[in-house]
């Protein structure tokens, strides 16, 4: 550097001195970009790369809590910064406006980035553009209960290639809080605060019915709660009854959920009001161990029963033939796969039954709820597959329950037992009377089950076939699992799950002496199924398995069961 | 020769005004831009376009008074020139979002010139780095690297145009007119779009574009004149107001796509006193 230094100044000396040129020092530029620290940079400008940004990595969650917070600008209340207020509904200014409160979550997705979340607008408040909703508005020509006066005029507001559209959907908009800030003081923890926005996605088919497959946790952006104002403004001025008569027409249109996952109860606003259109409904009553979200922030979340019926369709289907193509191509087809499944699903908690609390000196979150689940097959609209789906149901709410550890019963309710909650309990109700559930002793559950099975085989078209998915841990097929049950007061069998040689098996307990958390899914199956005289029908299912699973325990667990005189209630003896 | 008058431009929804889905092949419809500080515009043409509409739908019978009568064919001479005038709009101030920071209205010496001229205000020197507001940080993040905020400037206040909403609400800096373009691009509001099928929730294969839009609450300012002798006598700029019927401030829609939300405007027009 002092060379370079030296040569300049023997330059400029020879410039003055031969040419009389003076050269004057100039002033080292202004330097008007600070050099950055990398680690200042926001998480929505960095790569995903694993030690910048990484959303997606579950085990160590501090990129998407540092991404949530950085995208929130928290006040002192730790709320957003920017927030919408109410602004006057119904006409103002040549804008009409309404609102709606969405019961649970709506997810839409703006498909830029590295995680799904919803469009961000106006100073980082996300919300739904006009061009969904008006998507939305426009599908009513699909619908055969509305009149085609009302068609005519749809077709006018939303125009056509040669007219243009009289109606402006502008947007939807969520008022105040939209990232739903929590504050929460965790076990042995000052208080957190969290943002409810943050959704999981939790697919664990292949885990729990095929065997195999890893545990992701994918998170999403999804609103919580939200009430949303709709702004609609026109071309020509109209007047409050046509603005009114708009209003009710795309409260209809949003029937059908806005956004994705609507399957799933995402996006609904609405019990359905038309209950025809569900033909299927079941009034059910539950508790257990509350799903949590990836921040372990408990939430009653009604994708569960989606989740329960589709495994438990796949392990009928999978007992019934060996073909895997067939069987998947079947549950693709009801639930979804690369495009969207004909299950539609509404889960209705009914007004204040949905508590949420803790069990056990570990505060296991636990809730109590009471609802109404509908059911519907929209595409091919045919009563084969809601026959089918109703059977998927029963044997759902027989065998086992939904969500979260359902393969266990709800152990606060039938043993004393304070560690911690595990399982869960389901009772209730069949809405259709004729079709009451009348399962209420061992040959009523074998009888079930073995209609069942033929409903299986029929709904794919087989007649009497024996082979079926071997290599699938949860294949429903007489061979590879047996059902023992009994008639009961109280639970004979839970006691079996807590001693020591059968804790520890992986194929009971789910885990390896020493393990933590479970590691594996377990074979077993126990259900306390409510029947009449208050009494249940204690069912402990129990699947073939990994011998090594077992641990040489097999026989011996199914020794237990039977001299407690639980009779073999479906399946092979060996 | 002419009356000067000057419109501000607050937009309430994203905006685009450009290229649209039929017009191009691919996949991205950009908006114009203007070719030296390479931040958005509404072209002259869109606003007068605009204008006119809108006035017609007034129905006050002045359309061709002030845009111009049309030719009438076989008769010599029919067409009459426009009274007012417009040019295209550009930029005074533009939101951008950056998480982690307070939103920031930014504008550079070049935008700012040009609203200095329209409006008649005093001459003044802007100084990049300079700003407006109370500040949280003495840096911000834009996507270009970090910027000091350097000098408190009060005199911005002035170049705040009265009439948007939220006035004071937003820090306002200054950056160099070469920076502007890249922190305007970060700032743009884009959507990917897609229609699905008309029975399930499918994307139709190939139905797929991207769009970009000067986000919600970016300020814009326009020239107009008003020639000064018409044919009727004096051009007077209050009777222009009242023939287009804007007192206050008007909602205006420009641009594409109006029909899903954007484009949605709050206009003010003022009237230049001359010195």
């Amino acid at each position: 550097m002092g060379t370079l230094q030296q040569g300049l100044q023997s330059l400029k000396q020879d410039l003055k001195n031969e040419l009389n040129i003076e050269v004057k020092d100039t002033q080292p530029v202004e330097e008007s970009i600070i050099m950055p620290s990398p680690e200042q940079v926001p998480m929505m400008y960095r790569a995903q790369v694993s030690g910048r940004c990484s959303l997606q990595y579950g085990k160590n969650q501090k990129d998407l809590d540092r991404w949530t917070e950085e995208w929130v600008y928290p006040n002192k209340k730790d709320e957003p910064s920017y927030q919408f207020k109410k602004p006057q509904l119904a006409l103002d200014d040549g804008v009409y406006r309404f609102e709606i409160e969405f019961p649970w979550r709506v997810f839409s997705n703006c498909g830029q980035d590295s995680i799904f979340r919803p469009v961000i607008g106006k100073d980082g408040i996300p919300f739904i553009p006009g061009s969904g909703i008006k998507g939305l508005f426009r599908r009513l020509l699909e619908w055969a209960d509305i009149s085609d006066d009302d068609k005519r005029t749809i077709q006018n507001y939303c125009g056509t290639a040669d007219k243009p559209a009289t109606l402006r959907f502008l947007r939807a908009y969520p008022l105040g809080d939209w990232a739903q800030t929590k504050r929460v003081t965790p076990r042995n923890k000052n208080e957190e605060i969290r943002y409810q926005m943050v959704d999981i996605c939790h697919p664990q088919q292949k885990k729990q019915v095929e065997g195999g497959g890893r545990p992701q946790a994918i998170a999403l952006i999804s609103f919580y709660k939200p009430t949303f104002v709709f702004e609609l403004s026109s071309i020509k001025p109209l007047g409050l009854t046509e603005w009114q008569h708009i209003e009710q027409l795309l409260r209809k249109a949003l029937n059908q959920g806005i956004g994705g996952k609507t399957s799933n109860g995402y996006g609904l606003y609405n019990a359905p009001q038309d209950k025809n259109l569900y033909p299927l409904a079941f009034h059910l009553f539950a508790k257990g161990v509350s799903p949590l979200l990836r921040n372990d922030e408990p939430e009653f979340r009604p994708n569960l029963f989606k989740a329960t019926l589709r495994g438990h369709v796949s392990r009928l289907l999978g007992g019934a033939t060996n073909n895997v193509d067939t069987v998947k191509i079947k549950v693709n087809q009801l639930f979804g796969d690369n495009s969207p499944g004909s299950l539609q699903l509404y889960w209705e908690t009914l007004p204040e039954f949905l508590t949420m609390g803790t069990y056990g000196r570990e505060n296991t979150p636990i809730y109590e709820n009471q609802g109404i689940l509908y059911l519907d097959v929209k595409k091919n609209n045919n009563n084969q597959d809601i026959a089918f789906l109703q059977k998927v149901m029963e044997f759902a709410f027989i065998m086992g329950g939904f969500g979260k550890s359902w393969r266990r019963v709800y152990h606060p309710d039938f043993m004393n037992y304070n560690t911690r909650a595990i399982g869960c309990h389901w009772w209730g109700s069949w809405q259709k009377p004729d079709q009451p559930l009348n399962i209420n002793n061992p040959q009523q559950l074998t009888q079930f089950l073995n209609g069942l099975f033929n409903t299986c085989q029929q709904y794919l078209n087989i007649n009497n076939n024996q082979q079926y998915i071997n290599n699938w841990r949860e294949s429903w097929h007489p061979q590879n699992v047996k059902v023992f049950s009994k008639v009961v007061a109280k639970s004979e069998l839970i006691t079996l799950f807590h001693e020591d040689k059968f804790k520890y098996t992986p194929a009971i307990g789910g885990k390896n002496r020493g393990d933590k958390r479970p590691k594996y899914v377990s074979c077993v199956w126990h259900r306390m199924l409510p029947i009449e005289n208050n009494q249940y029908l204690e069912i402990m299912t129990v699947f073939r398995g990994d011998n090594q699973l077992w641990n040489g325990q097999k026989a011996n667990f199914e020794k237990e069961i039977t001299e407690r005189n639980f009779g073999l209630t479906w399946g092979n003896k060996n | 020769m002419y009356q000067k008058a000057y419109g501000i431009i607050e937009t309430l929804a994203p905006l685009h005004v450009g290229a649209s889905a039929g017009e191009e092949s691919g996949n991205l419809n950009l908006i114009f831009r203007d070719q030296f500080t390479q931040t958005g515009i509404i072209p002259g043409s869109s606003i007068r376009g605009r204008f006119r509409a809108d006035m017609r739908q007034e129905k006050t019978g002045q359309v061709d008074n002030w845009y111009g009568q049309e030719a009438i064919p076989n008769e010599k001479d029919s067409t009459t020139e426009a009274l007012v005038k417009f040019e295209y709009a550009s930029i005074v101030w533009i939101p951008v979002y950056c998480p982690n920071q307070p939103v920031v209205r930014v504008s550079c010496p070049a935008l700012l010139r040009r609203y200095q001229k329209i409006t008649n205000k005093p001459m003044k020197e802007f100084k990049p780095y300079s700003y407006y507001g109370k500040k949280t940080s003495s840096t911000l993040f834009f996507n270009l690297g970090f910027l000091p905020l350097k000098k408190e400037d009060k005199e911005l206040k002035d170049y705040i145009p009265e009439e948007i909403s939220n006035r004071n609400e937003y820090l306002v800096l200054i950056v160099n007119d070469s920076e502007i373009s890249m922190i305007h691009d970060m700032a743009l509001y884009r959507q990917s779009r897609v229609a699905l099928e008309a029975n399930q929730k499918k994307a139709k294969t190939g139905a797929f574009f991207d769009v970009e839009a000067l986000p919600e609450g970016t300020i814009m300012t326009f020239p107009l004149a008003l020639k000064k002798d018409g044919q009727d006598g004096l051009v007077q700029w209050n009777k222009f107001v009242q023939d287009f019927k804007i007192s206050a401030n008007k909602d205006m829609y420009f641009g594409g796509l109006e029909s899903i939300g954007f484009g949605r405007t709050k206009v003010t027009l003022h009237a230049v006193e001359e010195k």
